[in-house]
């Protein structure tokens, strides 16, 4: 009775590990992508409406990316620069939700330059702003897009496995 | 509130309240001590003392040994937060040179011109800013009304002359609040004001920061021509406000609103009425009749807003020459 237990505990164990493994990589792939459509939103909206940056942002958030933009456009308010703003929602952001807590470093980084840009130059240096960090987020999704569908398999499959496998083990 | 002389000069919100916000933090904390009023404008520098302009004096705010109060880097960001982080929606006010915020304080921007085939596209590279702060001055126009208002209430076409920074905008500004609610013997009238220079009104996202009454229209960043014919076609106005006319074709779109029946109230940069005759174009609507009493405001004692005459289409002084009255103090 107790070996079951542990054989079935250890199979979920390992099955539960590969399945979190793999939902990272996606959480990653998800949030970056929500997060480039929610800048091209804010960007479109920039260009043809005069309404002001704590606005548009609030305007642009999406299911996944709430909880940055929410708080990002509260800041702004209090902060003295929008790289401050941008750098305080973040951090609140990687606490609290999974998704931007997937995140790289390297990825972050991208953000923070666009966010030295942002709002501080006209319409056609914004555009100009916006369509670097496009650029930059396209490499950086189509790695995202890869990990996700090569390692995020695998990481399924070697959970399954492998809790397969210990299974057997213990029995 | 803070009255002097039965004029009730009322702080429209206090000034560190409204602006300080702007400032990097050692300026910040450098202006939070500043206990004298009213300050008129605060100027700011790059890479010199900050220079605070009161009524008929001024003061120097020189920082700490080894440090610098104002550097390039935060005049751009005072503009930045001046703009609420977002320069790309302010480009026409970059352009004309001024920020309009809220509470009506203007902040006048030097820089670095960018031109395109229009002319000055925006400025950049923000050197100094002159920030000078609004004050509602409800009453200013109480010693004018009894000489402006015809028997029937209506008003006389006026132009309100003076050297510059003498009252002229504010004196404009209580007038056409004033008749829009029919107050001091007139009657209420329909207003549209043409504030080309958003200085009248000091709009800021459509919100006017200043009360122009409860019947007054404003044609914001309109030139005076246009905005004249629009609000002539449109609007049926009583009367038609607005602030620095000079040229030719404002004077013509005040002299058909004029044939039209529309009165006009304007001020002007002149120092006294005599060079009315060299000023051709202003001349010319007083012969004509499209304006029919000037007044003359200018500084007493070092204090601006005092009425040094009132006179009629033909320059005849309607009131005493000795002492003048003063409409306001700041």
């Amino acid at each position: 009775m107790l070996r079951a237990l542990a054989m079935i505990s250890v199979f979920l164990g390992c099955t539960y590990w590969g399945i979190r493994a793999s939902s990272l990589l996606r959480l990653r792939r998800d949030t970056l992508s929500a997060f480039k459509s929610s800048v091209n939103h804010l960007c479109s909206r920039m260009s043809y409406s005069a309404q002001p940056l704590a606005l548009l942002a609030e305007q642009a958030k999406t299911k996944e990316t709430e909880v940055f933009w929410s708080l990002f456009s509260k800041r702004l308010a209090i902060e003295d620069d929008v790289s401050a703003a941008w750098k305080s929602a973040m951090e609140y952001a990687r606490e609290n939700d999974a998704g931007f807590a997937s995140l790289k470093i390297q990825e972050l980084r991208i953000f923070e330059d666009y966010a030295k840009g942002l709002g501080s130059s006209d319409s056609t240096m914004q555009t100009k702003n916006e369509a670097w960090l496009q650029q930059r987020l396209d490499s950086v999704m189509s790695e995202a897009n890869d990990a996700y569908n090569r390692k995020g398999r695998m990481f399924r499959s070697i959970g399954i496995l492998t809790g397969v496998a210990a299974a057997l083990l213990l029995w | 509130m803070l009255q002097m002389d039965n004029k009730t000069v009322s702080l429209k919100e206090n000034w560190k309240e409204g602006l300080l916000y702007l400032f990097p933090p050692l300026l910040r904390e450098t202006l939070s001590n500043i206990e004298e009023l009213p300050i008129e404008e605060i100027r700011i520098r790059t890479g010199q003392p900050v220079q605070l302009c009161f009524c008929g004096s001024e003061r120097l705010l020189y920082p700490p040994a080894n440090q610098t109060l104002v550097s390039a880097e935060d005049c751009a960001a005072i503009v930045e937060r001046a703009c609420e982080h977002s320069v790309y929606a302010w480009q026409e006010e970059l352009r004309n040179g001024f920020l309009t915020l809220s509470g009506g304080h203007r902040v006048g921007l030097c820089g670095k011109a960018v031109k395109d085939n229009a002319g000055i596209r925006t400025l950049t590279d923000i050197t100094s800013l002159n920030i000078r702060i609004a004050r509602a001055c409800p009453g200013a126009a109480d010693a004018l009304i009894p000489k402006l208002v015809r028997n029937d209430g209506s008003a006389y076409p006026t132009l309100i002359i003076s050297p510059p920074g003498c009252g002229k905008t504010t004196v404009l500004r209580d007038l056409i609040r004033q008749l829009s609610w029919g107050l001091n013997g007139s009657r209420p009238m329909r207003i549209v004001v043409i504030d080309e220079r958003m200085e009248l009104a000091g709009c800021v996202r459509g919100v006017a920061q200043h009360d122009l009454g409860p019947r007054t229209d404003i044609l914001n960043g309109c030139t005076k021509p246009e905005g004249i014919r629009m609000a002539v076609r449109t609007l049926s106005p009583e009367v038609l406000a607005t602030d620095e006319l000079g040229s030719h074709e404002d004077a013509l779109a005040i002299q058909e609103a004029a044939f039209c029946g529309v009165i006009t109230i304007a001020s002007a940069h002149v120092t006294e009425p005599t060079l009315l005759f060299k000023r051709r174009v202003l001349f010319g609507l007083l012969e004509s009749g499209a304006l029919e009493r000037v007044v003359l405001l200018g500084r007493h004692n070092g204090k601006a807003g005092h009425v040094l005459g009132i006179f009629d289409g033909t320059l005849n002084r309607l009131t005493d020459r000795e002492g003048g009255v003063l409409c306001f103090e700041r």
